[in-house]
């Protein structure tokens, strides 16, 4: 999808796993995301409006209400932020360390970065195993009262999460350490590309409100 | 240059916590005669090599603060020794600093219900 293409309703509801009538229900409702109108009155959704809906499923998904969900998306201030492209080759996963350090540089709670950075080269490891390779990665890390939240983005195929993981040698095992960390993770995956999230609990590490680091974002 | 001797224990011992948590979801899973698939609990931050063994193996490991298991070749000569040889690993002991700084964060985690 090029960035000035829209979408009609259908498609951006299979893309991001919900009804049509979800869509319309959520804009009624909330007015978060209000599409554009085609030449006969139809709903027309840009990329930036179909990310802001995925982000609003994916955290349905990972447990939050709906008004939550459209009230985070509608601009409640994360604590920290940074969004990273990265090349979609065997440079990617040094790259993902290097942005939860920017990030996390100076947490006291060192194991809990380690655990960030261990996740995040495992989701982008997957990403760069299954995306297309002429397309870069995204990975976005939020930081939020109680939880990190990773999110990595790769187009290229659907996949499936029993595809993600099929084990085969040394392939597949990197989601049980993910299992094993996250609080709670989602995958979405449409003919867009293939988004998974994932919540590490800052809790689980000891942490307090305040205790977030400084990010460096000159660091990737 | 490479990382300090408490920075290279404490990888080990994060990774220690990380297996911690796979042991016990292999248990819940399979029960107390299960092998699971560890992470090497090299100091390499890096190191993605996997160790198949049995929980009760690990367990005899685990609780000797020092001991930490690593894939063959991957000990670090400078802050732990091989104590010893087992079929597909290694277990080795960290000395000096490095052994303070493992003894300090071996308190295992609270036993938690299967995450994910």
């Amino acid at each position: 999808m090029t960035p000035d293409a829209l979408l009609e309703i259908g498609s951006v509801a299979r893309e991001i796993g919900v009804t049509p009538s979800t869509l319309r229900s959520w804009e009624r409702r909330y007015g978060v995301v209000e599409p554009h109108r085609g030449n006969r009155g139809e709903r027309l959704y840009d990329a930036g409006q179909i990310e802001v809906l995925r982000r609003i499923q994916t955290d349905i998904r990972l447990g939050a209400r709906a008004a939550a969900a459209h009230e985070a998306a509608a601009g409640r201030p994360e604590r920290q932020s940074i969004r990273v492209e990265l090349p979609p080759g065997s440079e990617a996963p040094r790259l993902a360390r290097l942005a939860v350090d920017a990030i996390l540089a100076s947490t006291p709670e060192q194991r809990f970065a380690f655990f960030a950075r261990l996740v995040a080269v495992e989701l982008v490891s997957n990403a760069v195993l299954h995306g297309r390779p002429a397309d870069p990665i995204a990975l976005e890390i939020r930081l939020d009262l109680q939880t990190a939240r990773l999110r990595v983005h790769n187009t290229g195929r659907t996949l499936s999460l029993r595809q993600l993981r099929t084990r085969s040698g040394r392939r597949g095992w990197g989601l049980e350490i993910v299992d094993a960390l996250a609080s709670s993770w989602t995958i979405e995956s449409g003919p867009l590309g293939t988004t998974v999230t994932v919540c590490l609990p800052a809790t689980d590490a000891g942490f307090t409100d305040g205790d977030w680091g400084t990010p460096r974002p000159e660091a990737v | 240059m490479s990382p300090s001797v408490s920075r290279r224990a404490e990888n080990e011992s994060c990774f220690r916590v990380l297996n911690e948590r796979l042991e016990a979801r292999a248990l819940s899973r399979d029960g107390p005669e299960t092998v699971f698939l560890a992470v090497c609990e090299c100091a390499r931050e890096e190191c993605r090599e996997r160790i198949q063994l049995p929980v009760a193996d690990y367990e005899l490991v685990r609780s000797r603060p020092r001991a930490f298991i690593v894939v063959g070749g991957h000990r670090d000569p400078e802050i732990e020794r091989v104590v010893l040889h087992a079929d597909g690993y290694e277990v080795v002991e960290k000395v000096g600093e490095a052994g303070l700084v493992a003894e300090r964060e071996s308190a295992r985690e609270p036993v938690q219900g299967p995450r994910g």
